[in-house]
């Protein structure tokens, strides 16, 4: 992980952050105990020094008897008593104070010996005393040491710092694994969005069985791939497709033009020039499907679907063909209910069933009868255009949508091979679904998805 | 007639003046689309041709612009663009015809006739056509040709309804597709061929003379 990239990532910062946080409430919690715990002590000890001292002085009132006063507070560790009578004469001196303190005090060991005599018996430790006048002018101050408190308070250093060690390397650790961890799985990420654009289009994003929100964004991710994936192959195919396929065309055009090039007799000319222009017609009509194709595929028609009567437009369109049908040997036979109404783009599903018929009145033999029905079924409708001609091999029939596909592999036949392409897409533009049909010819079926 | 090409690429403005003045007409050409607005905004012309994409100002601006002026030249688009909607919003903005790049020189100049030659918004609309022997009457949809009678389909009603409205000019093939048909491609199938063909044996039966005349690479016409 020698990677500058990781102590800069995110993850590594927000996990040190935490841990900042973490080691700074561990200590600001600790500091409330240390000093909730030795407030508490001191209280009570100074209650303890507070209740003797008044108990000394009653005594005191009374009499001022030594041996009396020793008896009722007993020398003891850790304990100071100095008591003085109304003449000023020190009755009991432990410890000695340079002036009369009053009330209770919490000294330091630095006040101690600013503030009391120097005897044997104070050592360099604080006290906390309490002192008062007894009402016939004695004097009375009774202290303990702290060294409970301040055993106490070495205690909870000792403890706060451990803990706060504790709880840095801990922090530090955890941090430092999470983040390595987030770091590790988005680096991953990372190499597959770097092989993607490499060009592996195949190349996934790991998904662990967690199904935590990097699972989730990965799983994501790989829909975007694949989805991308297929564009992709459709863009080469099409482009593969396009360059195929006009080059065919080109090559006419450029053979007829450098023949009228060479030619002297003005009708040869004349007769190239215009089969030329037919060549170079069936190329802008290709590129016009094909723009027109990939429009509807982009989808955003729908602003323009209007409701309108299907069946009054397949009439018509029945009659459109009828002529040029029966012309060319073939027979149509329409079989229209009449008040079907869909809402759509007129203009795209009048050429989509125009292609249909096209398609049937042109690439079959002499004889075949093109049957154009429209149907209820139920709620919904379907739409059918099928001829009695030789129909497609049951192998190439899925091919039959793509663009450029023809079942007529020599291409002697008119047509750009996209018409099929076009039928699909005005189709599905309008979410409706198409399908081929079982029975001798071809059989085109069209009906809303459910 | 005068006319105002607008169109940004010199060559195809170039072509489609030059083509135009040969026919006899009085060509203005620009190829920005601010002076192209003000030009058809002061001057009157009979046709306007405009490109959709123009420098400074659109065609579909200049022509919102100029109806809201109550200046109502017909106008034909030319554009590169053949999206579905692309002539929708043409013809919303007020555009009357539409022609997609590239074009046969033939078929702009069919069309620029008869958008010159188009009767101005008649309110009450004509109830009886008439050309060349040919009588239409709309109303009781009946045909005659020097007085006899003649029975028609629908379509083929349609369609000499569509001649007989140009009557005098040409009509290309691409301009039946759309008007008499909604077509605005070009089918596999010869539909436009085999209907003229079917009415024209019903209007010739027992006429020497062809009631509608095919001009070789441009289109069919009934003479006025």
């Amino acid at each position: 992980m020698g990677n500058a990239s990781f102590w800069r990532s995110g993850a590594f910062r927000t996990a040190m952050l935490s841990g900042v946080l973490f080691v700074g409430m561990t200590v600001v919690l600790l500091a409330l105990v240390y000093q909730v715990a030795t407030s508490t002590i001191e209280h009570q000890i100074s209650a303890s020094v507070e209740a003797r001292a008044r108990t000394l002085e009653q005594a005191l009132e009374e009499d001022d008897d030594v041996e009396e006063l020793s008896h009722i507070v007993p020398a003891q560790e850790e304990l100071f008593r100095y008591v003085e009578n109304a003449e000023g004469k020190a009755l009991i001196a432990d410890l000695v104070p340079r002036q009369h303190l009053m009330g209770a005090d919490v000294l330091s060991a630095d006040q101690v010996l600013h503030h009391f005599v120097e005897g044997e018996r104070l050592d360099d430790s604080g006290i906390i005393g309490f002192g008062m006048q007894s009402r016939n002018g004695g004097y009375v101050y009774v202290a303990q040491e702290d060294e409970q408190v301040s055993e106490l308070r070495e205690a909870l250093l000792q403890a706060g710092l451990v803990a706060t060690g504790l709880a840095i390397l801990l922090s530090f650790l955890l941090g430092w694994w999470i983040a390595l961890r987030t770091f590790r799985r988005i680096e991953g990420l990372n190499s597959v969005a770097a092989n993607v654009m490499g060009g592996d289009m195949a190349q996934r994003m790991p998904v662990s069985a967690r199904r935590d929100e990097i699972d989730l964004l990965s799983a994501q991710l790989n829909r975007m791939l694949a989805q991308l994936e297929s564009v992709m192959g459709a863009i080469r195919q099409v482009t593969n497709d396009i360059a195929h396929d006009m080059r065919t065309p080109l090559g006419r055009l450029q053979r007829k033009l450098e023949q009228a090039q060479v030619k002297d007799d003005p009708d040869a000319v004349n007769a190239l020039v215009s089969s030329a222009l037919d060549e170079s017609r069936t190329m802008l009509d290709m590129f016009g499907s094909m723009l027109r194709i990939a429009q509807i595929e982009g989808g955003g028609l729908q602003k323009h679907f209007v409701r309108f009567d299907l069946s009054a437009m397949l009439m018509d369109l029945a009659e459109t063909y009828r002529p040029a049908i029966a012309d060319g040997g073939r027979e149509l036979v329409a079989n229209i209910q009449s008040g079907i109404e869909v809402f759509g783009d007129r203009a795209l599903v009048q050429q989509m069933f125009s292609n249909l018929v096209d398609n049937a009145a042109v690439h079959t033999p002499r004889g075949t009868i093109v049957r154009v029905t429209l149907e209820r079924r139920g709620n919904d409708w379907m739409a059918k255009v099928a001829d009695t001609g030789p129909g497609i091999d049951p192998e190439h029939r899925p091919q039959i949508f793509d663009r450029f596909y023809r079942a007529d592999a020599s291409r002697t036949t008119r047509g750009s091979g996209l018409g099929l392409a076009l039928v699909k897409a005005v189709a599905e533009a309008h979410e409706w679904d198409i399908s081929i049909a079982n029975g001798g010819g071809l059989a085109l079926e069209i009906r809303p998805v459910k | 007639m005068k006319i105002l090409v607008a169109e940004d690429d010199h060559e195809t403005a170039q072509f489609v003046a030059n083509g135009l003045r040969e026919l006899g007409h009085v060509v203005d050409a620009t190829g920005d689309g601010r002076e192209a607005f003000m030009m058809a905004g002061s001057e009157p012309y009979d046709v306007l041709v405009l490109d959709r994409m123009l420098p400074r100002m659109d065609g579909l601006a200049i022509i919102r612009g100029l109806r809201s002026m109550e200046t109502m030249t017909p106008a034909l688009f030319l554009t590169a663009l053949d999206g579905v909607s692309d002539r929708v919003d043409g013809l919303e903005a007020g555009g009357d015809d539409y022609l997609v790049k590239p074009f046969a020189f033939s078929e702009l100049a069919a069309r620029v006739m008869a958008l010159g030659r188009r009767p101005r918004q008649t309110a009450n609309a004509q109830t009886e056509l008439a050309a060349g022997g040919l009588k239409m009457d709309l109303l009781a949809r009946t045909v005659t040709r020097d007085g006899k009678p003649i029975t028609l389909q629908p379509q083929e009603f349609r369609l000499l309804e569509f001649l007989l409205n140009n009557a005098g000019q040409i009509v290309t093939r691409t301009m039946l597709l759309e008007g008499v048909w909604g077509f605005h491609f070009d089918p596999a199938t010869s539909i436009v061929e085999t209907h003229i063909s079917r009415l024209r044996s019903k209007l010739d039966d027992g006429f020497d003379q062809s009631a509608i005349r095919t001009v070789r690479g441009a289109g069919y016409i009934i003479d006025g």
